[in-house]
């Protein structure tokens, strides 16, 4: 508790002392560590890798970039990115219950990817031209304060579930489902109820992405690097989902601003060897047990 | 109805290199467990390593057998140091190598040769050969017949030979083959080197037929992944059948619709296989 309290007034201070170059780096750590923490829910608790878990944040960001630029204001489309992806995820859990893990991992990304060709495809999307958003001069500040709610938001919900009777649950069913369903447990309402849970904050964190970036495109924000990117930082903090998200994307996300200032030209390089490097020497992630 | 059978032709063709691409890919998943997001970062290694030895002069044959075995020992070395340490973890955690792979290779590339669209035009391939209302281009026929020969090549490897009964036998039943005395990590490290050395060479097919940058890998790893997934894993009429579909899917959406709906609708229909029928058409296996 008194860490999460430190956390969060560190974070609520820090845009008045740092410029904003400093800012815009907190913001990607704190839009990577939700990332985390969304996918987590469906990860950590239920054991579902969904790598293609962007395709939702794309979907949020170009829900609310169509309703912002027809003159809703922020925080009346916001929710509709997050609602709206969870919708679009309902029909999916037919195929969440069949795939077994490669499929499913694979079968995601797959999704995403068809998603960003036919956002490319279609004119309400903006084709390949994408959509640029008229925001004001404090998006910045605004995004930023969006980003560190939802990260402190989905950190208590994992800590919650980490504690409750229904994480416990969901572990159950994560472990070994047959036996779960013997002592009385359906499955099904569980895993709907991740998979909303985890689909409307990635659909929020589109849509707060898209406030803060102010302009997206498909690549953007169908982005697979971006999966990458999140599940690297899950591998790594498996052995402390609590705390290690945030932590491991806020290190990150420093040392990969670092490579980019100082390495333009192989910054892309840098960053291929450091996840292998990574994987090799910590595939259960690093052996540190916070919470 | 010309136009149909032009473009069932024009299918036909490019489902011969397909199934070539994705042989390799398909074997590394069938028999390992692997899928190789890096698999498509492999191909254009190959293409640009042909591409480069072409270029400074050295025969296409010989050039091809370089290919080959750079590409036998670069898999060899993949699967000893990488996949190896990681085979008894979580199964995503080699996805994201193989990715992290893949973003090294892709800017590898980059740096080397720019995001320049290159091409190979050998001499010999260029125009086309006419068959009556019919218009078969020489590059792409040359292809589909190497295509042919390699495949069945592997089909005859893989039949007969004893290393090629032991890769089948882990695939069908790790356990029991490891009863017969077959040592799985060989067999793994073997048939990882022979996908490797698969994939650069249909990379140096492709420089055949189309321009390619070094940003095109994820496209091809989709493709290879939607062979697997349609045709089915495990067998050889089912990576021949994907090919096909996924051929004509492109061929036909590519005329009808327009080239940018092309790579939407063959997603779209793996999307639709993986929901109904995961284990795709002929499958054997699936796990």
């Amino acid at each position: 508790m008194l860490k999460l309290f430190i956390l969060v007034i560190a974070g609520a201070v820090f845009p008045l002392l740092a410029d904003p170059y400093w800012l815009r780096v907190a913001s990607s750590a704190l839009l990577l560590s939700s990332l985390a923490y969304s996918h987590n829910l469906f990860f950590h608790f239920l054991g579902y890798p969904t790598f293609g878990g962007v395709a939702f944040f794309g979907i949020g960001a170009y829900t609310f970039s169509l309703l912002f630029s027809h003159n809703l204001p922020i925080y009346a489309s916001l929710p509709f990115a997050g609602i709206l992806s969870s919708l679009f995820a309902i029909p999916l859990l037919p195929v969440v219950l069949r795939l077994k893990s490669h499929y499913f991992a694979i079968g995601t990304l797959a999704l995403q990817i068809t998603l960003m060709e036919v956002a490319e495809n279609l004119s309400i999307t903006g084709g390949t031209k994408g959509y640029a958003l008229k925001v004001s001069e404090s998006s910045n500040l605004i995004a930023f304060y969006l980003f560190l709610l939802l990260t402190v938001i989905l950190l208590i919900y994992c800590a919650f579930l980490e504690r409750s009777i229904l994480g416990k649950t969901l572990k159950a069913i994560k472990e070994d489902e047959e036996a779960a369903q013997i002592l009385g447990i359906n499955p099904t309402p569980y895993k709907m109820l991740m998979l909303i849970s985890m689909t409307f904050s990635l659909g929020l964190l589109g849509g707060t992405f898209s406030i803060w970036s102010a302009y997206i495109d498909a690549p953007t924000v169908f982005s697979p690097v971006l999966s990458v990117k999140t599940f690297f930082i899950l591998i790594l903090s498996m052995r402390a989902p609590i705390l290690g998200p945030l932590l491991w994307s806020i290190l990150f996300e420093l040392i990969f601003e670092l490579m980019w200032s100082s390495f333009p030209q192989v910054h892309g390089l840098l960053l291929g060897i450091a996840i292998i490097l990574l994987i090799l020497i910590f595939p259960k992630g690093v052996l540190w047990k916070g919470s | 109805m010309e136009i149909v059978f032009q473009l069932l032709l024009d299918a036909l063709l490019l489902a011969g290199f397909y199934s070539m691409l994705s042989s390799g890919f398909s074997l590394m998943w069938g028999v390992t467990g692997i899928i190789n997001l890096a698999y498509g970062s492999f191909v254009l290694l190959g293409a640009y390593l042909l591409y480069t030895l072409y270029l400074s002069g050295v025969g296409l044959l010989t050039a091809f057998f370089i290919v080959l075995a750079v590409g036998l020992l670069s898999g060899a070395v993949l699967e000893m140091f990488f996949f190896n340490k990681l085979m008894n973890y979580e199964p995503f955690t080699l996805l994201v190598l193989t990715f992290g792979l893949d973003i090294l290779l892709t800017n590898f590339l980059n740096l080397l040769f720019k995001a320049d669209i290159r091409s190979l035009s050998v001499k010999g391939l260029e125009g086309s050969l006419l068959l009556g209302d019919f218009i078969v281009p020489y590059n792409k026929l040359s292809v589909f017949l190497l295509s042919s020969l390699v495949i069945s090549a592997l089909q005859f490897y893989l039949k007969f030979s004893w290393t090629g009964k032991a890769i089948r036998a882990i695939s069908a039943d790790p356990i029991g083959a490891q009863l017969c005395g077959i040592n799985p990590k060989r067999v793994y490290t073997v048939s990882t080197s022979l996908a490797t050395a698969l994939a650069m060479i249909s990379g140096g097919f492709y420089a055949f037929l189309q321009g390619f940058t070094p940003f095109d890998s994820e496209s091809i790893t989709l493709r290879a992944f939607f062979v697997c997934v349609v045709g089915g894993l495990g067998s050889t009429h089912g990576l021949l059948a994907g090919s096909f579909i996924l051929a004509s899917s492109e061929v036909f959406s590519g005329f009808y619709l327009g080239e940018g709906w092309k790579t939407a609708v063959s997603l779209l229909i793996l999307v639709f296989f993986l929901i109904f029928r995961p284990r795709g058409l002929i499958g054997i296996k699936y796990a």
